[in-house]
């Protein structure tokens, strides 16, 4: 770049410069800008609410989990022998017998 | 609270240029507004505790990002627009010096400000590239070296020098009758 025209578009930027600095905002933009500075500067003395951390989640879904698996712990099915019954059964011998002669009942009578 | 008169110092130092400089890059006051104190709030939020001397460059790395965020919604949403066959309010293909001129003319404070000359200026700065534009301002406005500009551009000094040699070439092409 010849020295003419460097000193050139040193005198132009200048007086770009010199234009923009003169030129100005509207009161209303003026405003509304200092507003915004305002709670920009406000914020420094807001507490600072910070992101969940990145266990958070994972935590809450581990805890899903385990409170879906008590539930489902807690909700036993229903006993196939009345425990009531059980409970009153003195002879333990007895049902078994009569587990047993059901058994020949279904099968192997006819293997017989 | 020196933290907090030194940053309310700065922004008031900046918050004009910035809001000049985000108006070019996007063309609407009111979007130009929301990107400024976004830029300040980002910069309150998150960097006001940095070392005074690299706010400038800090914020307006902030401010230029959230220009090209805008830019992006922008682009997506005439996407969407586009693939339904309808368009965006406001949305507009027309030349960006006659539309920045058009929304002068609905902003009667705004123009009534404005000598031909400044118009000429700032019309010719919006029409720069964006790249080109934010070099120039930052060094020519903000008073950045080419080191600090490239830090609040994120690319290489030389590029600086590239984008800032060409602006000037360019306004001064466009703005010969007015700038003998």
């Amino acid at each position: 770049m010849s020295d003419g025209r460097r000193v050139g578009d040193e005198a132009f930027v200048a007086q770009v410069r010199d234009v923009l600095d003169r030129s100005s905002v509207s009161d209303d933009v003026r405003t509304r800008l200092a507003a915004a500075r305002r709670r920009a500067v406000a914020s420094l003395d807001a507490p600072v609410l910070r992101p969940p951390a990145r266990w958070v989640p994972v935590g809450a879904l581990a805890t899903t989990l385990l409170a879906v698996f008590l539930s489902v712990a807690v909700q036993r099915p229903p006993p196939l022998v009345d425990e009531q019954q059980l409970a009153t059964v003195e002879d333990m011998d007895l049902l078994i017998d009569l587990e047993f002669v059901a058994w020949l009942d279904t099968d192997n009578v006819d293997a017989g | 609270m020196s933290n907090a008169s030194a940053l309310n110092r700065f922004l008031t130092d900046v918050e004009q240029r910035a809001f000049r400089m985000a108006r070019f890059a996007v063309a609407d006051t009111d979007e130009a507004l929301d990107i400024v104190q976004d830029a300040m709030l980002t910069l309150a939020s998150k960097y006001a505790n940095k070392p005074e001397a690299e706010w400038p460059p800090l914020f307006f790395r902030i401010l230029r990002n959230r220009i090209t965020d805008f830019h992006r919604r922008r682009t997506i949403q005439k996407g969407i627009f586009a693939l339904f066959g309808t368009r965006p309010a406001g949305a507009d293909d027309a030349n960006p010096l006659e539309q920045l001129s058009d929304e002068r003319h609905a902003e009667p404070d705004f123009r009534a400000q404005l000598n031909v000359t400044t118009q000429r200026l700032e019309a010719a700065v919006a029409a720069l590239p964006a790249r080109q534009r934010e070099a120039f301002l930052l060094r020519v406005w903000e008073g950045f070296d080419v080191a600090a500009t490239a830090r609040a551009m994120r690319c290489s000094e030389g590029s600086v020098k590239t984008h800032f040699s060409r602006a000037v070439h360019a306004l001064r092409e466009r703005l010969e009758d007015d700038w003998p």
